[in-house]
């Protein structure tokens, strides 16, 4: 014969009583809504690790695959102390030569002269027609390049006048 | 007698090329370097 358990043990009666007033308890979180926050911030640190990561790849390949572009971009990071040209005029007799031509027009550069409080330099020169014909021309160019490929245009009556 | 200005201070010790052509009749002289 099958034995028979009480089915309630508990007297309906006996309900947890409600807090006294004057205290707060705890909000109710849904389990739904918190189980989105947790897949939410575990999505989150996997994208900061991630991310962090590739930044760690990016530099080590950076410092050790590249070492030679690393180093000259290191160096030429590095503060050089400047030097400046010495300002004042310098004599000179450079005649433009010209390989190509029978040199219609001597050009000769008579000073150079280095204006440290305006931050120019302001080259002289002379022309002679040499060949007798009449001449009319002008220079088209007459500017100044460094090693590095930057050409420095003259702004005065040289590049622009009729001769 | 002409004067050109160039509007910057060069480095002590860099090369620099002056290059010159005339319009008219083309004539291109050949480079003239330059150190201060």
């Amino acid at each position: 014969m099958p034995r028979t358990y009480p089915t309630n043990v508990y007297a309906p009666e006996t309900a947890i009583p409600p807090p006294p007033p004057g205290i707060d308890l705890p909000p109710v979180i849904p389990s739904k809504s918190f189980s989105g926050y947790r897949i939410a911030l575990a999505v989150l640190i996997m994208l900061i690790v991630a991310l962090g990561s590739l930044e760690v790849m990016q530099v080590t390949r950076y410092a050790f695959d590249t070492t030679g572009s690393a180093q000259r971009t290191i160096a030429r990071q590095q503060p050089v102390p400047m030097r400046t040209v010495t300002p004042g005029t310098i004599k000179v007799h450079a005649t433009l030569t010209c390989g190509m031509c029978n040199e219609p027009v001597l050009t000769t550069l008579t000073s150079i002269a280095v204006d440290t409080t305006d931050h120019r330099l302001i080259f002289r020169a002379t022309l002679q027609n040499v060949s007798g014909a009449k001449q009319i021309d002008y220079f088209a160019e007459f500017s100044l390049q460094d090693p590095f490929g930057n050409r420095y245009d003259g702004t005065g009556n040289l590049n622009s006048d009729f001769f | 007698m002409k004067t050109e200005i160039f509007s910057f201070l060069p480095l002590p010790g860099m090369l620099y090329t002056l290059v010159a052509r005339l319009g008219i009749s083309g004539i291109i002289y050949d480079p003239l370097q330059v150190t201060f």
